[in-house]
């Protein structure tokens, strides 16, 4: 069965950006959030085995979000989706609890390659 | 990568973004105490910035990157909202919609230096990225969103291209053009199945009509949206004090109605506050408030949406119009000062202008002409009020949509022409060959519908009359025969020179015959 993922970010383009490029790659996105709120109340609902987060997102921010899943399953694979100037906050997010980041502008197989890692 | 698909997401989600910033700022500027939409302009700086670079559109990104590093610092405390730091993040959003519409039109977005270069020189030095500037790059996420005044529908909306609404609503067209020639079969068969299935069909269709309709109507809001700052901008650079009152912008329009608007409404407030407003000195001289008023309000009428443009400057000089249209061979030296009606038919001569010099905001005559052809290319029709030293007004009238209209078919010799129902008010009876129509001991100002088609005179003494009501005043066209009322399914076609502007276009009728739709406002 294809592994199941969660993309998690403000911006319609780059949730579709990364929805195609995983759906083209095998897997399954069962959910799309667009708040750090939506993300940890899908995550809950869908408990998808992969996570995509966005760092700058409204209403709760993707390093807040990641800090409410990994309370609740610190096994939570989630990988992290910043802008080139955020290293300090990648940093922050991988201490909550995040496993891996990938940079924006995104190299599809740069995404992948993350991907497939963390899912092992 | 599916290029095309991203670039267009990436151009409405800009666009929207752009719009907020606009708003966003607006908002600021005018009420410096609102807890600063510094995050959520911050965010979509941000989101642009990475759909941009994304896509490899360097110089949006860099912008993007420059107008995100000043909120930035305006974040930490760097830089304080100045009134020229406001301004250079309004045309930081100025510069990243230019590269945006760039992008539209399959243009590489230019870089503009001296821009990049001012919006740097404000931002202070970036700093260290330490944990501590992280966790105030948390605070900024988790500050809480400035609630939009404007709260948007509830529900999921999707995104569609016009174009897909579009090939739909002619299919929906071409359904309604067979359902009416269905129609008029099975009403030979009264009483039959045919009928009864005939008369089913009917319905569904104007069900499905409608719906198509209605998911093309969007609110008065999407282009409204964009004069706030328009205005602000203008009263800058004329010195002039403005208010913006936008009014009923929920009422909804087709969308394709929606984006001819944008023109001719810009071009009337560009006049409003270039030539009919006064100088804040010139006001208070006349005993008006320093602050001059426009007024773009959006009304549903009977047969359409009312949208008027109202501001409280000068009112139009008819003296100088008049000296202007004789000196220009427009009148007669001795003709008398115009009314409204005439006031407008002279302004919308083209490049008529009271005006001898040319003003940087509104450039060379007051254009109205193009305004004018526009809002009747979109099915509406134009009035002028105007008051010396109470302002003027523009009321536009317009169909909701101009796809499908409710019509009286009318026949004049062989030839059937069908009248939108829009300006429509009563029938009467013409009793003479020629001359007046006369309702209810009143004459009306009348045309003879066989003169205007070069038919000569009449051949019946009781012909039908359609009283129409043109700005408040009742008028008369005189046919042959009043054939029923129908809705037509309007055909785009590009209007062949020297057509008769009162020719509002083509459609189909019931029979597969093609008929001429006519604007009767432009009769007289």
């Amino acid at each position: 069965m294809a592994h199941t993922v969660l993309v998690c970010d403000d911006a319609i383009f780059m949730r579709t950006m990364i929805t195609d490029i995983l759906t083209q790659a095998g897997y399954e996105v069962v959910g799309e959030a667009e708040t750090g709120a939506q993300a940890v109340e899908k995550y809950r609902q869908l408990k998808p085995d992969l996570v995509t987060m966005d760092i700058v997102m409204p209403d709760m921010g993707g390093i807040e979000a990641v800090r409410e899943i990994c309370k609740k399953n610190p096994e939570a694979k989630i990988l992290m989706c910043s802008a080139m100037g955020q290293q300090a906050l990648v940093v922050e997010a991988i201490q909550a609890g995040a496993k891996d980041f990938v940079v924006k502008p995104f190299q599809p197989s740069r995404v992948l390659e993350a991907v497939q890692r963390l899912l092992g | 990568m599916d290029l095309e698909r991203y670039t267009a997401l990436f151009l409405s989600d800009s666009r929207d973004h752009l719009q907020r910033c606009n708003e966003l700022l607006l908002e600021w500027e005018r009420e410096p105490g609102t807890p600063e939409p510094i995050a959520e302009l911050f965010r979509a700086f941000h989101s642009i910035k990475g759909s941009s670079a994304a896509l490899g559109l360097a110089p949006i990104t860099e912008l993007a990157h420059a107008a995100e590093q000043m909120l930035a610092g305006l974040r930490d405390g760097a830089l304080l909202p100045a009134p020229e730091v406001l301004d250079a993040l309004f045309r930081a959003v100025d510069g990243l919609a230019d590269g945006v519409e760039a992008v539209a039109r399959h243009e590489p977005p230019s870089v503009d230096r001296p821009l990049l270069d001012a919006l740097r020189e404000l931002a202070p030095a970036p700093v260290e990225r330490t944990g501590e500037i992280a966790s105030s790059e948390r605070r900024l996420q988790e500050r809480p969103r400035v609630s939009s005044p404007k709260l948007r529908p509830p529900g999921r909306q999707v995104r569609v291209e016009l174009e897909r609404l579009d090939a739909l609503l002619h299919e929906v067209g071409e359904l309604v053009v067979a359902r009416n020639r269905l129609a008029a079969i099975a009403d030979r068969e009264i009483g039959s199945e045919l009928e009864r299935v005939s008369g089913r069909i009917s319905g569904l269709v104007g069900g499905l009509q409608t719906g198509v309709l209605r998911a093309r109507m969007a609110p008065v809001e999407e282009v409204f949206d964009r004069f706030p700052r328009m205005v602000r901008d203008l009263a800058r650079d004329l010195g002039k004090e403005i208010r913006l009152d936008l009014q009923g912008t929920e009422i909804e329009l087709d969308r394709a109605l929606l984006d001819g608007l944008t023109d001719p409404l810009t071009h009337l407030i560009r006049n409003a506050a270039d030539h009919g407003l006064e100088t804040p000195a010139e006001r208070v001289a006349a005993g008006k408030s320093r602050e001059g008023t426009i007024r773009l309000r959006a009304e549903g009428a009977r047969d359409g949406v009312i949208v008027t443009l109202a501001d409280d400057g000068r009112g139009i000089d008819r003296v100088g119009v008049h000296r202007r249209a004789v000196e220009r061979g427009l009148l007669d030296a001795d003709a008398l000062t115009p009314d409204a009606a005439g006031l407008l038919r002279l302004l919308s001569h083209p490049g008529f202008t009271t005006r001898r010099e040319v003003t940087q905001v509104s450039g060379r005559g007051v254009g109205i002409d193009a305004v004018l052809t526009r809002i009747r290319s979109l099915g509406g029709r134009m009035e002028l009020k105007t008051a010396p030293g109470r302002g003027t007004t523009f009321l536009m009238h317009l169909p909701v949509t101009r796809a499908i209209v409710r019509a009286l078919i009318i026949g004049v010799a062989e030839e059937r022409y069908a009248i939108p129902f829009g300006l429509l008010a009563e029938a009467a009876v013409h009793e003479a060959t020629e001359g007046e129509v006369t309702l209810r001991g009143e004459p009306l100002l009348t045309v003879d519908l066989r003169k205007t088609l070069g038919l000569g005179n009449g051949v019946h003494r009781r012909r039908p009359a359609i009283v129409l009501d043109i700005g408040g005043r009742r008028t008369a066209v005189v046919v042959d025969v009043l054939l029923g009322q129908q809705d037509v399914v309007v055909e785009q076609f590009a209007p062949p020179v020297g057509l008769p502007s009162w020719i509002g276009g083509v459609t189909i009728l019931p029979d597969g015959a093609p008929a001429l739709i006519l604007d009767p406002a432009a009769l007289f």
